[in-house]
């Protein structure tokens, strides 16, 4: 039996060398966790998780992370980068008791320098990275966003809806989760126009009659007139506009931050 | 803050007017009816879907100062 099951580990090792490493990273780094618990992932055979699979990983602090339907390569879970990277409670402003919820750091594997790093979190720069990536996931797949973090017995939702934030609280009122994520939502205060942006709704309106006037030609003034008339209704507005406005100030520098690093 | 210089101290909002402009000014040019057609139903749904929302908010947002404004500049020109 003991025969049969070192066969098994030597071929898994085999096929997935990085496994072990990570995980014995992990184990050294945190000193709290078991190999075999660190994290699980369900894979196919090419060793990315797709689609809407269920994606756990087992916390230091015997709780776990539900990643709904995220697409996270186990091979970068293992590496570290995602669930013990020291960044990531920098710029993601975690709560002092969640030791066990680590963000995604966008630096793990960087070839900035740390100085770089530096100035790009503090100028903000990453979390509007975040953001936008955040934003466009909302928007383009808002049932992918869904995230629960829970330790074992005290659970701790935290779910996002379109225009409305829920959260409950741990059982034992211990502080709730990623209010990173909270004020993400807040600086996010914009009217909610749908998928009715203005752009988009002229642009299709042009799109719309051109198509209908490739098929169905139909004129509404004398040639003589159309020609003269045409660009002067927009070309006017469009001159005066190139006027500079007495108010405005000096152009922003994009070279600096706008304010100094404290 | 509400800007309330340049553009803005004709109408609140010249973006729409300016896209609504431009539409226009190629209808004419192109001598397309469609154009025209489309136009007319493209400015009814900012008139009546957009921009009451984007009032709504700016009114929550800002309170009397845009209140101020609104009563003071009109919707188009």
């Amino acid at each position: 039996m003991n025969v049969i099951r070192s066969k098994i580990r030597e071929r898994k090792s085999e096929r997935f060398p990085n496994d072990r490493k990570s995980s014995q990273k992990h184990s050294s780094q945190r000193g709290c966790c078991n190999r075999w618990t660190r994290y699980r992932v369900r894979r196919n055979k090419s060793r990315f998780a797709f689609g809407h699979s269920l994606n756990c990983f087992v916390s230091c602090a015997g709780g776990w992370i539900d990643a709904a339907s995220a697409r996270i390569s186990p091979p970068c879970v293992g590496d570290g980068s995602f669930l013990c990277t020291q960044d990531a409670g920098d710029f993601t402003r975690a709560p002092r008791n969640a030791d066990h919820v680590r963000a995604v750091s966008f630096f793990a594997e960087s070839t900035l320098s740390r100085w770089k790093r530096v100035h790009l979190l503090r100028s903000g720069a990453a979390v509007r990275v975040a953001n936008g990536a955040f934003w466009l996931l909302r928007f383009t797949f808002p049932s992918w966003i869904s995230l629960s973090v829970g330790k074992k017995g005290n659970w701790n939702k935290f779910s996002v809806d379109r225009g409305m934030t829920t959260r409950s609280e741990c059982a034992d009122g211990s502080k709730p989760i990623s209010n990173c994520w909270a004020a993400m939502m807040a600086d996010q205060d914009v009217p909610h126009l749908g998928v009715v942006r203005p752009p988009l709704v002229y642009l299709a309106s042009i799109v719309l009659a051109a198509l209908i006037q490739l098929a169905v030609p139909l004129p509404f003034l004398p040639r003589t007139l159309a020609v003269p008339v045409g660009p002067l209704s927009w070309l006017s507005p469009l001159l005066c506009s190139l006027q500079r406005s007495p108010n405005s100030g000096p152009a922003a520098r994009q070279s600096r931050p706008a304010s100094q690093p404290q | 803050m509400i800007v309330r210089t340049g553009p803005y101290r004709f109408s609140r909002n010249p973006i729409y007017l300016a896209f609504s402009l431009l539409q226009l000014g190629i209808a004419i040019w192109v001598n397309s009816l469609w154009l025209l057609a489309t136009l007319v139903a493209a400015v009814a749904l900012i008139h009546y879907v957009v921009v009451p929302k984007e009032e709504q908010y700016l009114e929550r947002r800002f309170g009397t100062q845009y209140l101020e404004y609104k009563a003071s500049v009109r919707r188009w020109l």
